[in-house]
């Protein structure tokens, strides 16, 4: 199990290497830099361009450099926690994401329990009753949930909140407390904000879940076990979670690797129309201004989080399935 | 009710709802269990005993309900309950299934959770019933070991934190029967316990039933289609088919004096030792085929007898197992196949028989190129030259392939559904690009006589058809190619007794009218018996004994050639299983094997008797002890 894990982790060294090159490869792709792209909107601005600080720029962001030498400084920095310089923000990419890094993570924790606290009792319902009008019924939200733009239920979850609750329009604190400290009163504002962006974030989450645990349960349900547990006389709710309950949880712990980057990314459109000081508009805004290092940045935390997200799943599947922690290749 | 019944049902009536309108599987039903007896219910599949057995543990599937009828039960506390008017999944229902009634599946992995410990799935009856009540953990675990120990785990203890995949096949089914038992029900239901296993094992669990049913006194209501177990273990016998009695009565009476033409024509339709060479088995279904000439487009060559149609040597395939440690691996090697040689003369039915694991299909799949052996030769002598079957490249290998072709076991999945029948037929044909699209469908209507079946099934789709006829599409499709020779692997035993004599049949009439080639791969040494000319004989990825097949029935002289055949049980009421030491130990390992059949490859060699009758021992070995 030690060798297990052990292995794992290294496992993930070479692929976070790739991973790193695909993302550098891919943000020098487009033309140009940003300095090009910086010039162009001076002059679109009609101001006028100082080529002595043009070239002092290029020297000190280092784009005189070849695109491999530039690679490896910034993997490199990346080891010592320098992440590289954010040309739009004049900041060090760590203290521009810094700050918005928690609250990404504050909302997707809490869209995610949100998922699961939604999802289990209906998937189960939904399965061990199927074909009723429940399971009917369910199915019928779901597929709305699913088939809904996330921004317009964000838009219209945000009008009736202001209308029904008094919520200010956009961001996850009121106006008032954006540049506190954190305090009792910020706090309660940022739970009164939040819902609307777990909701919004999981919905379409939700209804993908509940389709998969009443199916995953659905193929349990007909297995012989089963019916070993009800001829034993096992109460029929206790025979569902020990059995095929427990079972079906084996996809769901293996989804565990691609929820969390999937929350944090999916959720960009959604920060914008809600105007979330998250990191989703950040990343959307270094790309188009070719920001290479604070897009590169993120990008590689994305990845960061995917293979550990699939370490932790991994690793969970191994403490909970014993085909895995004891069936890795002593018998045939 | 009478005294000493502890079961009694009558007039059962089951139905299921299949698309809205209820279909009736059992059709009023009706026998007893008495108190320390053995009851056995015998019937094909789709006959409605395992259904019977089901409405009376209360367990049936969503759909099926109990349309008339009472299934009368007497537990050891004397009130008379009837299962049938008691709600499904109420309170009293519960109390007693599993603690008063208990049952053991056919399929013993599935029947287990896999992601549950053994221990703490025995145990489960014990927690939730009242004679586990009050007990602490200590003394659940306790009480749990002791029935391990009672259905012949060697160490109880350790099997408590076993996990049902590392256990084989026989010890998960004594892991069930051990769950079935451990809160001492008054009567258990048995469907199928033993069918999922090899005989040897069969053989092992038939005998630990019978012991336990004598040492508990319980009633045991038996479900199975095997005529053999039945005679081993019955008191009392109820022949169904389709959702009726149609005979019953003391086992005495059934054997000796059938009268149903049904189970006349059950008892003689399964192969046995008995036969005189050339007797057919007597099909319940079809045999009425006349013979018919195939077109083929190339006469078969002559053969000279001296060269075999294939030559296989010393093949070998060896699996590297790493066994996951802190430190690394550590490399544990698995011999499926260890030094194979065997010959097939054309026209031939070389019978290969073992047990699971012991590398036969293995073989098999070395032999179309499913899997690349680690060394060895597979030389294909059609007359006309010689190749090597494991050394042709990828477009040497399509050429050949039509040579040699394959029936599976399983007739359903191993043709797709989403194909017709003459898709299904004509895709060999396509591949190889033989004949315009009129010459195929023509060919397979030709094909479709051949093997029974009319030209209208040309256009239907697998579904529609029963395993039987399924089994012989499969036959079809690999007769297409017009192959030398045929590797069936199993090809009968999914299939129910009253078809597969038909099926065997067929392939008997089919080699003898187009000259074919078999390898005949079975479990069931009954069926090699009455299809093989040869047999070899698998053990550990080894053959251990070859030779002509009276030879290896009527005188096998390895030790696991010899448990096998004693672990054969015969529906015969003056042959019962009378279990050496060798069967109760596990004939299929080595380790328990006398010093001259043991050692590595090096050290032993294959022994002639005579006649081609070969043995693999040690060259020293005096055969007159082990004949004694």
């Amino acid at each position: 199990m030690f060798y297990y894990i052990f292995r794992r982790i290294l496992m993930m060294i070479p692929t976070l290497v790739i991973t790193s090159a695909l993302i550098f490869a891919i943000i020098e792709a487009p033309p140009g830099d940003y300095l090009e792209s910086y010039i162009a909107e001076l002059k679109a601005q009609g101001e006028s361009v100082d080529n002595a600080r043009i070239e002092y720029l290029r020297k000190e962001y280092g784009f005189d450099k070849s695109p491999v030498e530039r690679y490896f400084s910034w993997v490199g920095g990346m080891f010592v926690g320098d992440f590289g310089y954010s040309f739009a923000y004049e900041l060090p990419v760590t203290a521009v994401v810094g700050d918005r890094l928690f609250l990404t993570i504050v909302v997707s924790m809490a869209t995610i329990i949100f998922t699961w606290l939604i999802a289990f009792p209906i998937g189960i319902y939904s399965a061990t009753r199927q074909y009723s009008w429940g399971d009917y019924g369910f199915t019928f939200l779901g597929l709305l949930g699913l088939a809904t733009p996330n921004f317009l239920l964000a838009l219209v979850l945000m009008y009736l909140a202001n209308v029904w609750f008094g919520t200010s329009i956009g961001g996850l604190v009121d106006p008032s407390l954006v540049d506190q400290p954190m305090s009792w009163a910020k706090f309660m504002s940022v739970l009164h904000h939040i819902w609307v962006p777990v909701i919004v974030i999981g919905t379409s989450g939700t209804a993908g879940m509940i389709r998969r645990i009443r199916a995953n349960l659905l193929d349990e349900l007909q297995k012989q076990y089963v019916t070993t547990a009800r001829a034993k006389g096992l109460h029929p709710f206790r025979a569902l979670v020990k059995y095929p309950l427990r079972m079906s949880l084996n996809f769901f712990i293996s989804d565990i690797g691609s929820l969390l980057p999937a929350v944090i990314s999916g959720a960009e459109v959604v920060a914008i129309v809600l105007s979330l000081e998250t990191t989703g508009p950040l990343l959307i805004a270094a790309l188009q201004r070719q920001d290479m290092y604070l897009a590169g940045s993120f990008l590689m935390f994305l990845s960061l989080l995917t293979v550990v997200g699939v370490l932790i799943s991994d690793i969970a599947l191994a403490f909970l399935d014993p085909r895995i922690r004891l069936g890795g290749g002593v018998r045939k | 009710m009478q005294q000493g019944e502890v079961l009694r049902v009558n007039d059962l009536r089951v139905a299921f709802d299949v698309n809205g309108s209820p279909v009736e599987v059992v059709k009023g039903i009706g026998f007893r269990v008495c108190s320390g007896a053995v009851t056995a219910v015998v019937g094909e599949s789709g006959s409605g005993k395992s259904v019977t057995a089901q409405a009376i543990m209360r367990i049936l599937p969503k759909n099926g309900v109990i349309t008339g009828g009472s299934i009368e039960f007497r537990p050891n506390s004397g009130e008379i309950v009837d299962m049938a008017a008691l709600e499904p999944n109420g309170p009293k229902v519960r109390s007693l299934r599993g603690s008063s009634v208990s049952m053991i599946f056919q399929e013993p992995m599935s029947s287990l959770s896999p992601v549950h410990s053994v221990g703490n799935q025995v145990e489960e009856s014990l927690r939730i019933h009242a004679l586990g009540k009050g007990m602490n953990r200590k003394q659940l675990r306790e009480a749990t070991e002791e029935t391990l120990e009672l259905v012949g785990f060697p160490n109880p203890h350790r099997a408590y934190d076993m996990y049902p995949f590392e256990m084989s096949g026989g010890l998960r089914q004594r892991a069930m029967i051990a769950m079935a038992l451990i809160c001492r029900p008054d009567l258990l239901i048995a469907d199928e316990p033993t069918t999922a296993l090899d005989v040897t094992v069969q053989a092992q669990i038939l005998k630990l039933l019978k012991e336990l049913q004598a040492k508990l006194n319980m009633a045991v209501l038996l479900i199975t289609h095997d005529l053999g177990v039945v005679a081993n273990l019955a008191d009392e016998v109820v022949v169904v088919y389709d959702g009726r009695v149609v005979e019953s009565g003391p086992v005495e009476e059934i054997f000796r004096d059938p009268q149903h033409q049904y189970l006349k024509a059950l008892l003689n339709a399964a192969p046995h030792f008995d036969m005189a060479p050339d007797q057919r088995l007597v099909a319940l279904r079809g045999g009425n085929r006349a013979a018919i000439q195939l077109q083929t487009k190339e006469a078969k060559r002559e053969q000279p007898e001296s060269r075999p149609l294939l030559t296989v040597s010393n093949l070998s395939k060896i699996y590297h197992l790493r066994k996951a440690s802190f430190f690394g691996g550590e490399a544990l090697v698995i011999r499926a196949v260890d030094d194979v040689s065997f010959t097939i003369k054309r026209g031939e039915c070389l019978g290969l028989v073992g047990e699971s694991g012991s590398g036969k299909t293995t073989v098999s799949k070395i032999l179309t190129r499913a899997i690349t052996a680690d060394s060895g030769s597979v030389i294909f002598d059609d007359g006309a030259r010689q190749v090597d079957v494991l050394k042709l490249d990828e477009k040497e290998l399509k050429h050949f392939r039509p040579h040699l072709q394959m029936v599976f076991q399983d007739p359903v999945s191993s043709l797709s559904p989403r194909m017709t029948i003459a898709d299904i037929l004509r895709e060999p044909m396509q591949i190889h690009g033989q004949g315009n699209r009129a010459e195929q469908v023509s060919r397979a209507k030709d094909l479709l006589t051949s093997v029974e079946l009319g030209a209208n099934a040309l256009n239907r789709y697998p579904h529609s058809f029963s395993g039987g006829q399924r089994q012989r599409i499969g036959i079809a499709r690999a007769l297409a190619m017009n192959p030398d020779l045929l590797i069936l692997d199993e090809p009968v035993s999914a299939l129910d007794v009253s078809v597969q004599a038909q099926v065997l049949n067929l392939l008997k009439d089919l080699q003898k009218e187009l000259g074919l080639t078999y390898l005949f791969i079975a479990h069931n040494l009954a069926v090699v018996n009455y299809m093989a000319e040869r047999v070899a004989v698998m053990a550990a990825g080894r053959i251990v004994e070859i030779g002509p097949s009276r030879a290896i029935f009527e005188a096998p002289t390895h030790p696991y050639t010899r448990a096998l055949l004693k672990a054969v049980p015969f529906a015969d009421l003056d042959r019962p299983l009378v279990l050496d030491e060798l069967v109760l130990k596990g004939s299929s390992d080595p380790r328990n094997w006398p010093d001259a059949f043991r050692g590595e490859m090096q050290d032993l060699s294959a022994v002639d008797l005579g006649g081609g009758h070969q043995v693999l021992a040690r060259q020293s070995v005096d055969f007159r002890e082990f004949h004694a």
